[in-house]
């Protein structure tokens, strides 16, 4: 009688650590279906040997290069993602994670709502829950507060400047007119806090405007897409630009803004708005 | 004016459709050239024309027609082909005008001169009154009055044509025939192809017979126009007379009868009891 | 009538052009345009200068010529095929033209050479056109009805090799082919402007040349040869003539649709069949055109710019409805 109770006891209270425990046993094999930034972070979290897949991507972090492919970023195979049996998805387009999830398979995209990282504070978020997921909240947490502190360094260092107008504009060949980063997009949000003022924030999204207008509001400051400042300098019309006849065209890695490496692309943009305020020393 | 033709022949396909032809044609003359189906008669005109090659040699005055380049031989001979362009939306004295093309210069505006050829040309043609209309809301026989309105605008020398009076009404085929004959008075030489070996023995002034491609008979209409001939080229009877209408050759086809061949239809119809 | 649609066109011309240099972000009175035009070098600011001269006036220069191409163009393949709908890409020149440009821009050539994309676009037309001609060839000559379906064939081809490279291309490079095959003014380049004057106008001039010719040739090719045409050396010139106006047009200003279909179409309607007419006309009437598509494409959306292409587009739709309506059985 009594033994039966302590077994009964024994089993209960094990099914129920196992449960807890099974629960509490972070995913160890992760596919990242979506943008670079995923696979950074669990990189910075020291889990890059949980990863199993990727997707290819020309901005993917050198660290998983040998890793298998599920297919192109705008465009990952279910098939090629379900084959490596993941038990974790991170970043897949809308599509996909109902078809994920349909055969039972978790995952998880950042940016909220509409699954789309746009800003500094939604790349925060999603560092901070990647890492409960993978059951590493605190060093998550010591990341972003590191990326924060950073952040918060550039911008108390540029503060009370006056702000110069600058723009971010992405042009593929000597001719024809850029695309320009309006608000709403991270090439925008890095212009404010480095210490700027987007010259295109009245329009929404990535726009073509055309040279004419780009030459009426006349940024001080230049920022092009990496191995584009020939485009910029050799223009027929747009190298009558002030910032480009004074030398004030910068070149930014755009892969670096919905990343890890924000708080780099930060630095170097307040450092091409502000210059004299980085010649003072630390 | 003189075009000849020396040994003119004719392949297509392995085929031999036209061979040996030997003719001379003289300003202020009208040959008519005739020939069952096939015989050959579009060839040897196209032959003549130069439009397509083959042995042989046709020279016009003298001049290997081959050899001259397109536009010149366009200033002194021209042909009027057989079918007719029904979609055409020019006006009738824009299209007659593009007779004129070989006389112009590449770019400009029609001279004096071209202007004069063409009222001349639609002036014989007795179509002035057209000269504004858009040529597909014509008829038949008006639509081939212009195109050749259009060929004597060129202001040839020697003019070939492919059945002229083809799906015309009698009273067309006549006022074409005269207008033919008018021309050589100004000494031109005019050739057609023509079915009707009546009309072609009332106007001409030579007739050439043609039968699987060679020449049979070439002379005045009252030597080629015989029973005999007849019956060896087209294989039916005739009657020849003189006309009274036209005091030219006149034939008179008897209908083919079937004597000899076994009557498929026994017991049913007899032909000899056709009334 | 003739001279009625001579004026009304020479009116559009000369409104588009000062439209053209007068709107944009900073508009310039047409008043002013002209007095600067006839010396008074004071009615521009220096800056107003530089927009106008060194970015309006080479956009109308420029929309003026491919307009003026692209309707010549039309209007001759329409002559040549004897087909209403026939345009300047009937022989696949839009396609070859794509296909070289996204070879261009995904190989990364175009970085920084302002050469490498135009010339792309220039060969990938030559040599589409090259392929038809030879592709259609037999051994009495190369008939208009399989020039046609070898620029249907061909042209189908290119779109599925276009298409591949758009798909294995990232995604900036993605945006940057997309919008080039949309045809758009805003490359107009010195450059290009140099090379583009020479080749359209001799163009039109060897086009005028033969207009007769292409007259004549409709009452067949045999009644032609006797009236001192040779058709298939006319034939020759005018195909020749067209696919290199075409192509240079289309090298820089990409593959703009319905220009070359709808102009010497209209013109039809109202100047009748005589080539040398139309011809003429619809190259006035395809740079009027344009211009003022090019207008709409910039101000339409202020300050975002549209491809032009896509305004020509759009305007095909109710011309088309309208050739619905009329019925196109002539």
């Amino acid at each position: 009688m009594k033994v039966r109770k302590v077994v009964l006891t024994f089993v209960a209270v094990a099914v129920v650590l196992g449960a807890f425990i099974g629960a509490a046993t972070p995913p160890q094999r992760v596919v990242v279906a979506g943008i670079p930034l995923y696979s950074e972070i669990l990189i910075s979290l020291g889990l890059l040997d949980r990863i199993v897949g990727v997707a290819d991507s020309p901005e993917n972090p050198p660290e998983v290069a040998g890793l298998p492919r599920v297919g192109p970023v705008w465009h990952p195979s279910l098939e090629a993602i379900v084959a490596l049996s993941p038990d974790l998805v991170l970043g897949p387009p809308p599509l996909l994670r109902d078809q994920l999830e349909s055969l039972g398979v978790a995952t998880f995209s950042g940016g909220g709502e509409d699954m789309w990282i746009t800003d500094i504070l939604e790349v925060l978020a999603t560092i901070e829950q990647v890492g409960q997921l993978m059951g590493v909240a605190r060093e998550a947490q010591i990341l972003t507060g590191e990326i924060a502190k950073a952040i918060l360094a550039l911008e108390a260092k540029v503060l009370g400047r006056e702000r110069p107008s600058a723009a971010v504009l992405y042009l593929y060949d000597p001719a024809g007119a850029p695309y320009v980063a309006g608000r709403g997009t991270p090439e925008d949000e890095v212009i404010s806090r480095g210490g700027g003022v987007n010259a295109f924030r009245d329009l929404d999204g990535y726009v073509q405007v055309g040279v004419e207008t780009i030459l009426a509001r006349d940024p001080a400051v230049l920022f092009v897409g990496t191995g584009q400042r020939d485009n910029l300098v050799r223009h027929v019309t747009l190298s009558v630009l002030t910032a480009v006849r004074e030398g004030r065209v910068f070149e930014i890695a755009a892969s670096h803004l919905v990343s890890t490496r924000v708080a780099e692309v930060l630095e170097a943009v307040a450092r091409a708005l502000h210059p004299a305020a980085f010649a003072e020393g630390k | 004016m003189r075009l000849s033709a020396q040994g003119v022949g004719h392949r297509y396909r392995e085929r031999v459709v036209l061979s040996g032809v030997e003719l001379t044609v003289a300003g202020g003359e009208l040959l008519a050239v005739a020939g069952p189906n096939g015989a050959g008669k579009s060839t040897l005109l196209r032959r003549l024309s130069g439009t397509l090659r083959g042995p042989g040699v046709v020279l016009i005055d003298g001049a290997d027609l081959s050899r001259l380049p397109s536009r010149a031989l366009a200033q002194r001979l021209t042909m009027l082909e057989q079918e007719v362009p029904a979609d055409l939306a020019f006006r009738v004295e824009e299209l007659v005008l593009l007779g004129r093309h070989p006389h112009r210069a590449r770019l400009g505006p029609p001279s004096p001169r071209d202007r004069a050829a063409v009222h001349r040309a639609m002036e014989a043609m007795g179509i002035l009154d057209l000269a504004p209309r858009p040529f597909s809301q014509l008829s038949g026989g008006e639509r081939r009055k212009v195109l050749l309105a259009a060929v004597l605008a060129q202001e040839p020398q020697v003019l070939l044509l492919d059945e002229p009076t083809a799906h015309l009404d009698v009273h067309h085929q006549l006022e074409i025939m005269s207008l033919l004959s008018r021309l050589t008075g100004d000494g031109r030489a005019v050739l057609c192809a023509l079915h009707d070996l009546n009309l072609a023995a009332a106007f001409a002034h030579r007739l050439l017979l043609l039968k699987d491609g060679r020449v049979v008979a070439l002379g005045p209409p009252g030597e080629v126009l015989t029973r005999e001939l007849l019956r060896d080229v087209f294989g039916v009877e005739a009657v020849v007379t003189r006309s009274p209408a036209t005091g030219r050759p006149f034939a008179h086809f008897f209908i083919p009868t079937r004597a000899a061949a076994p009557n498929p239809w026994p017991e049913t119809i007899h032909p000899g009891h056709l009334a | 009538m003739t001279g009625t649609v001579y004026l009304v066109l020479g009116a559009l011309l000369v409104g588009g052009v000062l439209a053209g240099l007068g709107l944009g972000t900073t508009p310039i009175p047409a008043g002013r345009l002209l007095a600067y035009a006839v010396g008074d070098r004071d009615a521009l600011s220096p800056a107003e200068l530089l927009i106008v001269g060194r970015i309006r006036l080479p956009r109308v220069l420029f929309g003026l010529l491919v307009g003026g191409a692209l309707a010549v163009a039309g209007g001759v393949m329409q002559g040549l095929f004897r087909n209403p709908l026939a345009s300047p890409y009937t022989l696949g020149l839009a396609g070859g033209a794509s296909a070289g440009a996204a070879v261009v821009i995904t190989t990364g050539l175009a970085q920084g050479r302002l050469w490498a994309l135009p010339g792309g676009a220039f060969l990938g037309a030559a040599a589409s056109a090259l392929a038809v001609g030879a592709l259609a060839r037999t051994r009495k000559g190369t008939p208009p009805l399989a020039l046609i379906l070898a620029g249907i064939a061909l042209a189908s081809l290119l779109s599925a090799v276009t298409g591949a490279l758009i798909y294995f291309a990232n995604p900036q490079e993605k945006g940057a082919i997309l919008v080039w095959t949309m045809g758009g003014l805003d490359r107009a380049t010195p450059a290009a402007l140099a090379y583009l004057v020479p080749l359209v106008v001799g163009g039109i001039v060897v086009v005028l040349a033969f207009a007769r010719d292409l007259d004549i040739l409709a009452l067949g090719d045999e009644q032609a040869s006797h009236m001192g045409i040779v058709p298939g050396r006319v034939r020759f010139v005018l195909l020749g003539a067209t696919t290199i106006m075409t192509a240079a047009a289309v090298a820089t200003a990409g593959p703009i649709g319905f220009v070359g279909l709808i102009v010497p179409h209209a013109l039809r309607l109202v100047l009748g069949p005589s080539h040398a007419r139309l011809l003429a006309a619809s190259a006035l009437a395809g740079g009027a055109f344009l211009v003022w598509a090019d207008l709409g494409a910039r101000l339409v959306l202020r300050p975002v710019e549209l491809p032009v292409g896509l305004i020509t587009a759009f305007l095909g739709v109710p011309f088309f409805l309208y050739l619905l309506r009329r019925g196109v059985a002539q």
